[in-house]
């Protein structure tokens, strides 16, 4: 290898060419809004990486961009709407499956998801999300977990783990943390799931299953969060924090899901809990419209 | 527990009786939890016995076992909400509390954390503790606070609800409750004891009382019905809430579900904070 003098290069001529832009397009540029972007997530933030596996999905499950419905709530993660390029919406804190469930009666062909976080999904809206799944609602909800409330300062939630560090929680939470997909599963979801933001191939092909099935999915994908939960709770910087998921993650499809709490040193068992199927609201309304049309004729 | 042997069977009142006959019949424990001036409130005492419900099953179980349990009705809160279970907040004698629709659970969390000597009964209906207070009580359960809750879950028995019912049992010790019981209005003497039991318990209690219901003017017709609901019920202690504790299925199990020793809130602030500062 020998050294170049700057000198020496400048004295080469160069012949005249036409000058060509060659712009070059993020693979998940086709279903994001460009004038939106930079985001504002944090680096080492794991949403970005979801929303890139839910686009992967999206092309990867064929879904028609015009079809496809987008609903967040409020949160770090409530802001990934207003990057899809496809009918999205912004609701308010905690009713992104309410808004979404309407979204889908009014209009069945619609294909409804909603993206948002635990503080969004499970604090403030959880009996809209237990009732959701009760009902067996067609929708997909992806909850992004990132065990606080990242967006607000990282004020402890329902998912904050047992003696974890907040900004509500100095000296370590006192609080059970919910077993998201457990609850999902005795609620009456038919397709749950959990992955690491590190399971991107994994959490791709979950998200592309699950487009294919119809009723309550629910995939829950967890977060680094290294600017508030990372740093109060010493887990590093984000690298550190997906290197610690690399270590301590176990794939258990159709595990017993009372093996899989999770705490701050415990293992995180991801994989596909449960994909079932069940008659959704949608059907019963029709069937019930049915039996109702036909007593009607019988009795004229 | 003792299992009761006897099949049950229905009877049905065709005839009301008289406030005055009611205040005879009454049990001697039950008149004394009255209020001083119940003959000013004849109303509410024929409503709460005439009614051919479960909830006037679910007050009285309620007053006997505060009553075998040697409760001091001092310390003893009860709160209920708007629902069926409303009438409770007349009948006890003691710090009663009527709260807003589905806002019971909270009214109790604050009042247990406000003042942990009292004991905490959240007597309400699944319009109030599921329907608009879903969240509250399964963050309840979460947490385990120190609190008891009855819920009357009103089953339609024709088949008109297109939806299916939440299995509350699962649902509940997905969320962590220690104790968790399911009794008809039917099982009487169980659900006292259970109540009774649970008194005693610290933690998140829960117990599930179901309550069939039939819109029907034929009284034939909701007897037999009755009586084939019944007839579905099967005792069974410590069955499995996920396969057994479905209320669409064959049979319904009914029964304790769960009886656990887990920390309960108070306890994990105890350990995991104050202690830092001992």
């Amino acid at each position: 290898m020998t050294m170049v003098r700057t000198e020496d290069l400048v004295s080469v001529e160069m012949p005249e060419t036409e000058v060509v832009e060659v712009v070059f397009e993020h693979p998940s540029e086709w279903a994001l809004r460009r004038d939106r972007l930079p985001h504002i997530w944090c680096s080492g933030c794991g949403i970005g990486i979801a929303v890139n596996a839910f686009v992967a999905a999206i092309k990867q499950a064929n879904i028609d961009l015009d079809k496809l419905c987008v609903v967040s709530g409020i949160g770090c993660s409530g802001r990934v709407a207003g990057y899809m390029n496809c009918n999205s919406f912004h609701t308010t804190h905690g009713r992104a499956i309410p808004f979404a469930v309407g979204l889908h009666l009014a209009n069945p062909e619609l294909i409804v998801t909603v993206f948002s976080g635990d503080g969004d999904i499970i604090a403030i809206g959880g009996n809209h999300f237990i009732h959701a799944a009760r009902r067996n609602v067609d929708l997909l909800v992806i909850c992004i977990n990132n065990f606080n409330y990242g967006m607000t300062g990282g004020q402890s939630g329902p998912t904050t783990h047992l003696r974890g560090r907040t900004t509500t929680t100095p000296y370590g939470n006192p609080e059970y943390p919910f077993n998201l997909p457990r609850l999902a599963a005795a609620a009456g979801a038919v397709y749950v799931a959990r992955w690491t933001v590190l399971d991107l191939g994994r959490l791709r092909n979950s998200i592309a299953e699950a487009f294919q099935k119809r009723g309550f999915r629910f995939i829950e994908v967890i977060s680094p969060c290294p600017t508030n939960y990372g740093r109060r709770n010493r887990l590093g910087e984000a690298l550190d924090e997906l290197r610690r998921y690399k270590e301590r993650t176990v794939i258990k499809h159709f595990a017993p899901l009372e093996e899989c709490e999770l705490s701050l040193d415990g293992p995180i068992v991801v994989g596909k809990f449960v994909d079932i199927e069940r008659p959704t609201l949608l059907d019963m309304i029709r069937a019930q419209q049915k039996r109702f049309e036909e007593s009607e004729e019988g009795e004229q | 527990m003792a299992r009761r042997e006897e099949a049950l069977e229905v009877k049905f009142w065709q005839e009301m009786p008289s406030p005055e006959q009611i205040w005879q019949d009454l049990p001697e424990e039950l008149k004394a939890l009255l209020p001083e001036d119940w003959q000013a409130r004849k109303e509410w005492i024929f409503e709460l016995w005439a009614l051919q419900n479960g909830i006037s099953v679910v007050i009285s179980a309620f007053v006997q076992a505060v009553r075998q349990a040697e409760i001091d009705t001092q310390k003893l809160c009860v709160v209920s909400a708007v629902g069926c279970l409303t009438p409770v907040y007349e009948a006890l004698k003691c710090d009663c509390f009527r709260v807003h629709q589905g806002r019971s659970v909270p009214f109790g969390i604050g009042l247990h954390l406000g003042n942990p000597s009292l004991k905490v009964a959240v007597l309400s209906d699944d319009s109030d503790i599921l329907a608009l207070g879903g969240n509250h009580i399964i963050h309840a359960a979460r947490r385990n606070l120190d609190m008891l809750v009855i819920c009357l879950h009103e089953l339609a028995l024709d088949g008109r609800d297109e939806q299916p019912p939440f299995n509350l049992p699962y649902l509940l010790s997905v969320c962590g409750a220690p104790y968790i019981a399911r009794w008809t209005v039917f099982h009487w003497d169980n659900l006292r004891r259970t109540i009774a039991e649970s008194l005693y318990k610290r933690g998140f209690r829960f117990i599930e009382v179901l309550m069939p219901t039939l819109f029907t003017e034929e009284p034939s017709e909701l007897m037999e019905a009755l009586n084939s609901f019944v007839g579905r019920t099967v005792v069974k202690h410590f069955a499995s809430s996920e396969t057994e504790g479905d209320l669409t299925g064959e049979q319904i199990v009914v029964g304790k579900f769960v009886d656990t020793e887990k920390l309960t809130f108070l306890d994990l602030m105890e350990r995991e904070i104050f202690s830092q500062f001992a």
